[in-house]
């Protein structure tokens, strides 16, 4: 701190400035940053700095989670991303991602009780959106695996496309995203009672696909993309779901393009599994 | 360099020998600020708008959809890139993953222009998502120095800082610690060789709010260093009787920052002008109209030069 009477440093004027732009009513505070007034009171001033920054990145976050904001209404989710905004002010100058820990936020939520699917739909919408922005990959053609000697296969690694991702959901979180999109059947309805949802997010060209699939699956893929062989990720498979049917999966796997690689045994083999490749270059 | 539209094809022509395609920003051209709504319809009629700038922020993506409209943009177009998280008035030092994120921008995109702002916008970690003003002390001055350097450094390129809108002034640090903005500017210029990209709402905002003279502003302004301009519209809201200018991008350019833009290009010459639109955003047609508004201005001050103001008449 400073010597009283002296300025403050740069770093006490805007660690003040922060502490009020973020919600402190403390005069006190307000005061170290060594505001003049011309007028107002250096909260008055400091207001307008705060108003910024609170409508601008509840405007970023409803941006980020269109669903989520239409499900709950414009004034709800303004004052839930505003206790959320007090808690969790963002830490990364991109804020296209901004929100991560909202769902988890939301489920903590009381005013929010009354729609437990809520989190869910979050993480959907958040899932969808790092899915978007996920470096390019080619995916492999539908008959890549078949073209693999068939006593090599269970010997082979598979890269996961980096734009896959997954929510797994005790709701029908899918089709409730769904049902707040454009081309949404008008005659169509959701029912809580549907059940719960494991959805696969692909991006095979430049749209985004999303599809239901078994645990099975989602174990498979999660199991190669940590870099193990296709017969340590079928066995996981297996554990998870013993009606899994690889077949099956794989072909659902290959037609959402979420595979791009398909490493035969030989310079990897007995080596300890690659780890995953970094999903995102410029994430933060 | 297919499908440029005519505008982009007389820009290409008139650019310096040895300036590779679409690099170059001619000091004629008229700008706007990209919107993703307005994507496809720059690509299919870009009226009077030769380039455009885009947020560094909004050009980070690894991948997919967003950043191939971005590069396609690229392809017909100059682009300025532009960020507004850097924070170079940062007390804690800047943020070198940031920056890194920043450098790939440069190199991926090519962009004419790279510019910045004088001010901060993080704290302890915190994003703050608005740009924050400093006191003009010597502090500050070392502070912005340093970080405008290691950004030039790092980019390999020198960069445009953007005087702030404000809001508020400070207390007066000791006694002859504190400088006008211009002065401010001046001394930044001169020790980092960065450019201004002068942003003449922002002039007529912080006049407003502060209470001092736009004409004296710009008479101590480093003009010779101005690369780009910005031209933009904002709201006034009367709190406690005091009327704030809040600079939100939200209407057309109103005749006070017009006039304070021909004013500049009367002193400067002709520089590459870009109309920013951030809230309340029109059709493209409404928003290429009023970018073929400052064309005209330009294209006028460009036909009627005028000297550069003397050195004498800044301190």
């Amino acid at each position: 701190m400073s010597a009283p009477g002296a300025a403050p440093s740069l770093a006490v004027r805007q660690a003040a400035i922060r502490d009020v732009v973020l919600g402190s009513d403390d005069p006190a505070v307000a005061a170290a940053a060594g505001i003049a007034g011309h007028g107002l009171t250096p909260a008055q001033r400091l207001a307008i700095h705060r108003n910024t920054t609170h409508i601008t990145l509840i405007e970023a976050l409803g941006e980020n989670l269109p669903v989520v904001k239409t499900l709950v209404g414009e004034a709800f989710f303004a004052q839930a991303a505003r206790a959320f905004l007090r808690g969790h002010p963002p830490t990364s100058p991109i804020l296209a991602y901004w929100g991560e820990g909202f769902a988890d936020f939301l489920a903590t939520y009381a005013p929010a009780a009354s729609l437990p699917y809520l989190p869910d739909v979050a993480r959907l919408e958040q899932a969808r959106l790092s899915a978007l922005d996920a470096a390019d990959a080619t995916p492999l053609p539908p008959d890549a695996l078949a073209r693999v000697p068939a006593p090599l296969l269970p010997l082979c690694r598979c890269a996961v496309h980096p734009a896959f991702r997954f929510v797994v959901s005790a709701w029908p979180v899918d089709r409730i995203w769904a049902m707040h999109q454009p081309d949404w059947p008008a005659d169509d309805t959701v029912s809580l009672d549907d059940g719960g949802a494991t959805v696969l997010i692909g991006r095979p060209h430049e749209t985004l696909l999303m599809v239901r699939a078994d645990h099975g699956t989602l174990s498979l893929l999660l199991a190669l993309g940590m870099g193990q062989t296709l017969e340590t990720a079928i066995q996981a498979a297996t554990r998870t779901d013993v009606a899994f049917d690889l077949t099956r999966a794989l072909t659902r796997v290959l037609s959402l393009g979420l595979l791009t690689e398909v490493l035969p045994p030989g310079d990897h083999d007995g080596e300890a599994p690659r780890p995953p490749a970094s999903r995102s270059e410029d994430r933060p | 360099m297919t499908h440029l539209p005519a505008r982009a094809q007389a820009v290409a022509a008139a650019r310096p020998e040895g300036t590779p395609p679409s690099d170059a920003l001619p000091a004629r051209a008229v700008g706007v600020g990209l919107k993703p709504a307005h994507m496809a319809d720059l690509r299919a009629d870009p009226g009077p708008v030769s380039w455009v700038e885009v947020h560094a922020e909004n050009a980070m993506q690894a991948g997919g959809p967003r950043r191939h409209a971005l590069e396609a943009v690229r392809r017909d177009h100059p682009l300025s890139i532009h960020g507004v998280g850097l924070s170079l008035g940062g007390a804690e030092g800047l943020d070198r993953a940031h920056l890194a994120r920043l450098r790939r921008v440069v190199d991926r995109y090519q962009p004419a222009l790279v510019s910045e702002h004088l001010a901060w916008c993080a704290s302890g970690g915190t994003f703050l998502n608005d740009l924050l003003p400093l006191p003009y002390t010597d502090e500050a001055l070392d502070l912005v120095t340093r970080h405008v350097d290691q950004t030039q450094e790092a980019l390999g390129r020198p960069i445009l800082v953007e005087n702030p809108s404000r809001y508020l002034a400070f207390d007066p640090g000791r006694p002859g610690d504190d400088r006008e903005e211009p002065e401010f500017l001046t001394a930044l210029v001169r020790r980092t060789g960065c450019g201004l990209l002068l942003d003449v709402n922002n002039i007529v905002v912080s006049a407003g709010n502060l209470g001092f003279d736009p004409l004296a502003y710009l008479d101590g302004a480093p003009l010779d260093a101005v690369g780009e301009i910005h031209v933009a519209g904002h709201a006034v809201r009367r709190i406690d009787g005091v009327d704030i200018r809040i600079d939100d991008h939200g209407s057309p350019a109103p005749e006070a920052v017009l006039a304070l833009y021909v004013e500049t290009l009367r002193r400067t010459g002709p520089r590459p002008t870009l109309l920013e639109r951030d809230t309340n955003v029109p059709p493209w047609a409404a928003l290429a109209a009023e970018a073929g508004r400052l064309d005209d201005l330009l294209q006028a001050a460009a036909d009627h030069p005028q000297p550069m103001p003397t050195p004498e008449t800044r301190r």
